[in-house]
């Protein structure tokens, strides 16, 4: 069973976040100079489209 | 000369760059970490300029576009700016990008790729999946909890997002809401009011099926997982084995429809086949296609640099 995470208000939705353990480590694209520090683009090896 | 909008490390934008290459065709690709620091539009003399990473073009030098995902990043200002003017730069930024679409348009390039659409309601989809023929699993909005009583609950059932998933991070780890089986004991302990939930009946798979469809043409992999997961992302790769797969004239007629209809260009579409039935799951505008064009043997790769 992957790790779940425990988030605030969780109780008024079906939906659970687990660990993704197909991300072996977490890349970050090199972009941080043109978007916010609150957005983070990372890939996964396991061809993701792009999340953000 | 052909541009290319992309993200960074897109293994098979990489893919169409090297056919490109051996092709000897000039392309640009234009990454999100590229960026647009120039623009100069003269309506007068028809000169519509603009700089990638300093290197100037012309919009006019581009007879064709492929779309791969991404967008037009422009390079801001530096310094802090107040966050009502931040709001107000960004629609201007916008303007100029969707003036960029419509010039690519109105100049005849060769546009591939869903420049214009990259997102559909998976609601809408699932309406127009069904309407069109194709097999839907039972499907049901629900933001009540009582009326799971409305609904057999002798089945089993799954649960995933309406929109797309959304990326947690916490301490370096990424955690995702996978689609999940609904456990109907533990629901009693949520919430009477959820949000509206998406619940699909699940379906016993033979097996899942990858197709990607571009320009009309579809090609498909059967995905066999060795894992009670249900969501295959969620299952390591050597738990699954791929294999291409021809799907029936009939489907593929009722795909190609739904994309007309859904003015999607290209796409990936996720089926499950159980005994004789395919069911639709989704469609996705921006799906990743490396899996099927490389366990299908198809290089779908060198069909897109050709058609560019």
């Amino acid at each position: 069973m992957k790790k779940k995470i425990q988030l605030k208000g969780i109780e008024v939705s079906l939906q659970e976040w687990k660990e993704c353990g197909n991300v072996k480590a977490v890349k970050y694209s090199s972009n941080s100079n043109i978007k916010s520090d609150k957005t983070k683009i990372f890939r996964s090896p396991k061809y993701y489209s792009l999340l953000y | 000369m052909i541009l290319i909008i992309s993200s960074e490390n897109d293994t098979m934008t990489d893919a169409i760059c090297s056919w490109l290459s051996f092709l000897k065709k000039s392309f640009v690709r234009l990454n999100e970490n590229q960026i647009v620091n120039k623009v100069y539009f003269d309506f007068e003399q028809g000169v519509f300029n603009f700089s990638i990473n300093n290197n100037d073009y012309q919009l006019s030098d581009f007879k064709s576009i492929f779309y791969r995902n991404g967008s037009i990043i422009f390079d801001k200002y530096k310094g802090e700016v107040d966050a009502n003017l931040d709001f107000f730069y960004n629609t201007e930024f916008k303007a100029v990008t969707d003036f960029i679409s419509y010039y690519f348009k109105a100049n005849g390039c060769k546009i591939y790729g869903n420049f214009y659409k990259r997102e559909v309601n998976k609601l809408e989809v699932l309406f127009l999946a069904k309407s069109l023929g194709l097999k839907i699993p039972d499907t049901y909005v629900i933001s009540y909890l009582e009326d799971f009583a409305k609904i057999n609950i002798s089945n089993k059932y799954i649960t995933k997002s309406l929109s797309e998933m959304q990326p947690i991070f916490v301490d370096n780890q990424l955690y995702l809401n996978y689609t999940c089986e609904l456990d109907l004991e533990q629901i009693k302990f949520k919430n009477q009011n959820l949000i509206p939930t998406l619940v699909q009946k699940k379906i016993d798979r033979n097996f899942e099926i990858r197709l990607f469809f571009f320009n009309k043409n579809i090609w498909a992999i059967a995905t066999f997982e060795f894992s009670d997961d249900i969501d295959v992302r969620n299952i390591i790769e050597n738990n699954k084995k791929y294999h291409p797969y021809e799907l029936p004239h009939e489907i593929k007629t009722k795909i190609n429809k739904m994309a007309k209809l859904l003015n999607l260009n290209c796409g990936t579409v996720d089926l499950i086949k159980s005994d004789e039935n395919f069911y639709f799951l989704e469609v996705n505008p921006l799906g990743q296609f490396h899996q099927v064009s490389y366990y299908g043997n198809y290089n779908i790769e060198k069909y897109i640099a050709d058609l560019l």
